[in-house]
């Protein structure tokens, strides 16, 4: 009897006993209550909130000079990628590429909302530091609907922290979203500090976020607001142009400049190793170039000649010169932007046509245009595994154009808007005997002529930064540039000129905005579909 | 006892080998005291190339590969590889390296058991289980030349050796049985009470419990009737705290026909040997998910992973089964049939996709949401007899199940979506797995026609797929997919029959499924490989280039051939085909030499065929399998063997 005894006292402490053993938790969880609890977690998230959407070296799909792959300047090869679909046309409404993007900003801005709501509970010595990171993670907010709106058109907006009740928001118009932005933009400024941080400065000061928010105010068609935001950038006089353009994209100028506005600097990453050579390089030697992304024909015909006239419209060649030839008497931003067949990379000349060699146009890690970038392209990187770039996510050349641009468009070209395109001009090395836009040639410009200036000017300058999408959507020209094939490397064949051709592209009127994801539309009822989709 | 097996691979490198040891004891400690005492332990050892560590890899690889794509470079330089975007089959397997995995398992098991008396007994039981497995990699550097001599890319020298996730295993059981004739005999009362709990625990301190209280009354009377009453209450640690335990009882109910006093007419002229009907309800719960999904878990940089979920609890079923056993004419035909249905409520769902206002990670928590319905039947038959010196029998099973989702959501118009699968859908009426696709309409046959069609996914071509535009708005989306049908097998049944005939002897087995809808997934039905990379890698298989759209075959099985990213690439009827099969799983002809010499007692020598013959009109490589990019294909296997039983 003894023996059952026991085995009934086993049963027994085994009952009072589960309660316990059943509780089991995570042994790596912590809650947001436990993690929120001094000035380091609140540096953190705003470190993270940064990190996980803008300035993360290795996402290839928000890569700034990878987004150059949605346009027509470029290229993307890889699929996963998801720039090369928006660039073809071979999207729906099931691409996966439209859930990738707007899941990632929404769930940053869920995120950011309870940072921003729980901001006042970690302890803090200074207030004016609580003051600082609240105002970023604000302006992080903004960002967020810049990029939501643009892409989108109307979207749920909501500055709470949301349950799975409150997330169910319906869409707020466009422009209601805007008008709420725009002033919310400047109250978070004017909260933020003027200087440039000696650490850290790749969050937003007040300059910094004026000229983000100067961006979207082009973009979005608020062309006062943005040149009142450049002037006021212009006047406060912190940045000015670097004296050398090719520079500024090398080791050489990089991180010494007072250009980049926007940082996407080392720290911003954690000094993690930056992959432009892999992500844009060619594949040489033992190297670990991929050519990801790597511009076409279109870009480079677009290139001025020396004296800042278009290759169509040169008394000294003539066209088909120019098309062989992209290095005949060409502005010099497009030696420093761009290599192709017949330069030379690492002492060796390029021949993509050679079928030995890795750099075969067929190959998959060559470029099926015969070109690569040059800009965030360092020999130095050729053969390491990663680089330590310093890139500039916005720069004091954008501002001068933007203002220059907002100003043709108010059809109100003042001295300013002159002097900020030769600003430019200059810098870029164009002979400004000639190129000079106050001079003969430009003083019968109408403002169309100007229009068309400023765009050609403005992708010259930014070629290879992943402004160019944006533009093309905001011109409303996609429709035409993005309805021809993608083509490379163009030579004379049997008397006729040959260009490689990569692909067919399409753009439908309807894909100025994106479609929201079908799995978008079912877990969010409130969400209305764009039309065409 | 003690186990040896070795096996090799297709190449030197490969292969595994197993050393295994098995030590059941049965000690008895005293007149009532029972301990039954098992020990086992084994090593399995797989050696693989590094490019083949899943067993499919090199095969993948070899697939990716386009076929008037040289191995080599013409050129003065021995073994010159191509490397083809970093890929070249023959090149991984001469210098890729090798991988080899240990994998080692230990179990105890210790059962005492004491009887209180005649009817009364105790028993206990505790187990302890340890995996644990470890892997090592080694691949010496090799250096590749392009065209010209160069060099070009460098395989590297690694090596680098690591523990697997090891996993221990604890489990304590008490039982209480007790058995008594009652009513002299005629009657029988069996019960039993227990208490078990259960931990796992993994090297990194994850660990998950269970424990459970259970009781079962079992009362036969007159052996004619019998009833089954079971209770158990289960408490899983994997819930949400307050919704930890769930209560599943059942019972079950059966009647031995053949003992009851009417049939025995019957029984004694042998046309009847046992009759039986059975029937059975109950609820049982289902705990198979990961731990910890309900709880809230925030980074290192305050992102909450999951949103929480404090209601998350079992997921449970109803179950209900009628079955009829007829054993008939002495014995020769068995006969069973069985009907089920099962429905299940309160489904887990962990990774039920939430809005992204909500912030979190993943976006996705864990849920019990739904109502499914399980219904099916199986039938089998087997028959033996002798025919003057020939013994023979033949069986067979045929069976069927059908599900169907009955609520999908919370509500019965609920929709449910599958955030890593595009092409299934939950909705009332559908079955659990589906092919929710576009139904096609044939293919473009012109640039007249494509531009003619309004509803058309971009960048569509001549011979690309016209899909219906099934709500008329102009555009293909997720408004046009319809249930295109389930991959699930119906109709299964196997037949087996033996032969024996003096000193030779026959073995069959067939198996088959009579309908089933197949996927030509991957590169078994697209002509290139959709990698999301390039799409333009493989090479389209000679079945897809003689039935592919071309403009003198309009009516065409297939789509034009294409590569890159497509509009034909998404799921529709026309990567949808039969894939019902008929295969014959062994046949075996065996002769046996009774007895030679003094020591040996028989030899029989066989011929056995596995897997050797399949009928299909199957338009994949593998019926029983959804096409891929390339996956290790079932093997014929012909063997010659012998075997002797000596004394």
């Amino acid at each position: 009897m003894k023996k059952i005894l026991i085995i009934f006292a086993i049963i027994g402490l085994s009952l009072t006993g589960c309660v316990e053993f059943l509780d089991k938790t995570d042994p790596t969880a912590t809650s947001f209550v436990e993690f929120f609890n001094d000035e380091e977690d609140l540096r953190r998230v705003v470190y993270s909130s940064y990190l996980d959407v803008f300035t993360h070296p290795s996402s290839h799909q928000t890569l700034f000079y990878m987004e150059e792959g949605k346009s027509d300047n470029a290229y993307s090869r890889v699929d996963g990628h998801h720039h090369q679909r928006i660039a073809n046309g071979n999207i729906n409404s099931t691409t996966s590429a439209f859930l990738f993007y707007y899941e990632l900003q929404m769930k940053h801005l869920g995120r950011l909302n309870t940072f921003v709501d729980n901001a006042d509970i970690p302890y803090v010595e200074d207030e004016a530091v609580r003051t600082k990171y609240k105002a970023i993670l604000e302006a992080l907010r903004v960002w967020h609907y810049f990029k939501l709106t643009f892409r989108w058109g109307d979207v749920p907006f909501h500055l709470q922290p949301a349950d799975l009740v409150d997330a169910l928001q319906p869409t707020t118009p466009k422009e209601e979203i805007l008008d709420q932005l725009f002033p919310l933009a400047d109250d978070i400024a004017s909260r933020l500090p003027e200087d440039e941080y000696t650490s850290d400065k790749y969050m937003f000061n007040k300059y910094s976020f004026k000229a983000l928010t100067m961006r979207y105010a082009l973009y979005n068609g608020r062309y006062e607001l943005a040149a009142q935001l450049a002037k006021e950038i212009m006047d406060s006089e912190k940045y000015e142009l670097y004296s050398n353009y090719e520079e500024l994209f090398q080791y050489e100028g990089a991180s010494t400049n007072n250009e980049f506005i926007m940082h996407f600097d080392m720290q911003s990453h954690n000094n993690s190793a930056t992959n432009s050579f892999r992500d844009l390089g060619p594949h040489y030697r033992t190297g670990n170039g991929q050519s990801y992304v790597v511009p076409l024909k279109s870009l480079v015909d677009s290139y001025w000649t020396l004296q800042g006239r278009p290759i169509s419209n040169c008394p000294l060649h003539t066209e088909e010169e120019y098309l062989l030839d992209p290095n005949l008497n060409r502005d010099p931003r497009y030696e420093s932007s761009i290599m192709g067949h017949g330069d030379t990379f690492y002492g060796e000349p390029i021949d993509i046509y050679n079928t030995n060699n890795p750099m075969f146009f067929e190959n998959q890690r060559a470029s099926k245009s015969g070109f690569w970038f040059k800009k965030f392209v360092s020999e130095a990187d050729a053969f390491r595994s990663g680089g330590n770039f310093d890139f500039g996510l916005l720069r004091y050349a954008e501002v001068l154009l933007t203002y220059a641009e907002a100003k043709i468009m108010l059809n109100d070209i003042d001295d300013l808007a002159l002097e900020s395109i030769n600003m430019i001009r200059q810098r870029a090395g164009l002979d400004m005997s000639i190129a000079d836009v106050t001079g003969a040639e430009y003083s019968d410009f109408s403002q169309e002529d100007w229009i068309n200036l400023i765009r050609n000017e403005r992708r010259i300058e930014f070629a290879g930064e992943g402004l160019r999408y944006e533009d093309i959507i905001r011109w409303e020209i996609a429709e035409e540039v993005l309805n021809q094939p993608a083509l490379g490397h163009t030579r004379m064949e049997n008397g006729e000129m040959v260009s490689l051709k990569i692909e067919d592209r399409s753009f439908q009127p309807h894909n100025y905005r994106w479609p929201f994801h079908e799995n978008s539309l079912r877990v969010e009822p409130g969400l209305t579909q764009n039309p065409g989709y | 006892m003690l186990g040896y097996i070795d096996e090799n691979g297709m190449n030197e490198l490969e292969g595994s080998n197993k050393f295994s040891a098995r030590f059941n004891t049965n000690i008895n400690i005293a007149d009532k005291f029972v301990l039954l005492a098992d020990f086992y332990a084994h090593r399995l050892q797989v050696d693989r190339l590094q490019a083949n560590n899943d067993g499919h890899g090199l095969y993948q690889l070899a697939w990716r590969m386009n076929p008037t794509q040289p191995i080599f470079y013409e050129s003065e330089l021995e073994n010159n590889y191509i490397l083809h975007n970093n890929i070249n089959p023959l090149a991984s397997i001469e210098h890729g390296g090798s991988w080899n995995a240990l994998h080692d398992r230990s179990t105890i098991n210790l059962r005492p058991k004491y009887f209180i008396n005649k009817n009364l007994s105790v028993e206990g039981n505790v187990s302890y289980m340890i995996n644990k497995s470890a892997s090592k990699y080694k691949r010496l550097t090799y250096k590749f030349f392009d065209g010209d001599g160069k060099p070009v890319n460098i395989w590297s020298n690694s090596v680098g050796a690591s523990q697997g996730v090891s996993q221990s295993q604890v489990t304590a059981r008490a039982l209480i049985n007790y058995e008594k004739d009652l009513r002299q005999g005629q009657d029988k009362i069996y019960l039993l009470g227990g208490a078990e709990i259960m931990n796992n625990t993994y090297t990194d301190y994850r660990e998950f419990s269970k424990s459970s209280f259970f009781t079962k009354l079992n009362y036969s009377y007159d052996s004619r009737y019998l009833i089954e009453v079971t209770a158990r209450g289960d408490g899983s640690s994997k819930f949400a705290p307050n919704n930890r335990w769930g209560f599943f009882p059942s019972g079950a109910f059966a009647w031995n026909v053949h003992n009851e006093s009417f049939m025995n007419g019957l029984i004694s002229s042998g046309l009847v040997n046992n009759l039986k009907f059975r029937a059975s309800y109950g609820l049982i719960g289902n705990e198979n998910v990961n731990p910890y999904l309900w709880q809230e878990v925030v980074n290192t940089w305050g992102w909450t992973m999951r949103v929480p979920n404090p209601d998350f609890s079992w997921e449970k079923q109803r179950q209900s089964n009628f079955g009829l056993d007829l054993t008939t004419f002495n014995n020769k035909l068995n006969l069973t049939a069985e009907y089920y249905h099962k429905f299940s409520y309160d489904l887990i769902y962990s990774d039920f996709p939430v809005p992204p206002l909500t912030g979190s990670y993943y976006l996705t928590s864990s849920v019990n949401i739904g109502e499914v319905e399980n219904k099916g039947w199986e039938f089998s038959a087997n028959y033996a007899d002798k025919v003057g010196e020939v013994d023979y029998s033949i069986g067979g099973i045929f069976f069927d199940n059908q599900n169907r989702v009955l609520k999908a959501g919370y509500n019965r118009s609920d929709t449910l979506i599958f955030k890593s699968n595009q092409d299934k859908i939950w909705y009332e009426g559908i079955a659990i797995d589906n092919y929710f696709g576009y139904e096609s309409d044939g293919y473009f046959q012109t640039w007249e026609d494509v531009d003619g069609t309004e509803a058309k996914l971009p960048n569509t071509y001549p011979g690309d797929i016209k899909y219906k535009d099934k709500n008329g708005d102009g555009v293909i989306n997720d408004e046009d997919k319809i249930n295109l049908g389930d991959p699930f097998p119906h109709l299964n049944y196997s037949i087996n029959f033996n032969l024996r005939f003096r000193r030779w002897d026959f073995n069959f087995l067939g198996q088959g499924v009579g309908k089933r809808l197949g996927r030509l997934n991957g590169m078994e039905g697209y002509p290139v490989l959709m990698d999301g990379v390039n799409n333009n890698l493989g090479a389209p298989r000679e079945y897809y280039m003689n039935n592919r759209w071309t403009p003198e075959t309009p009516n065409s099985r297939f789509p034009r051939v294409w590569t890159g990213s497509s509009p034909n690439a998404v799921l529709s009827d026309v990567w949808l085909s039969n894939a019902a099969f008929f295969r014959v799983k062994m046949l075996q002809l065996g002769y046996t030499v009774p007895k030679i010499g003094r020591n040996i007692n028989s030899v029989r020598i066989y011929f056995n065929a596995q897997d050797a013959i399949t009928f299909t009109k199957w338009e994949g490589l593998e019926p029983e399998r959804d096409g891929g990019n390339g996956n290790y294909p079932r093997m014929a296997t012909f063997s010659l063997g012998v075997k002797a039983t000596i004394n």
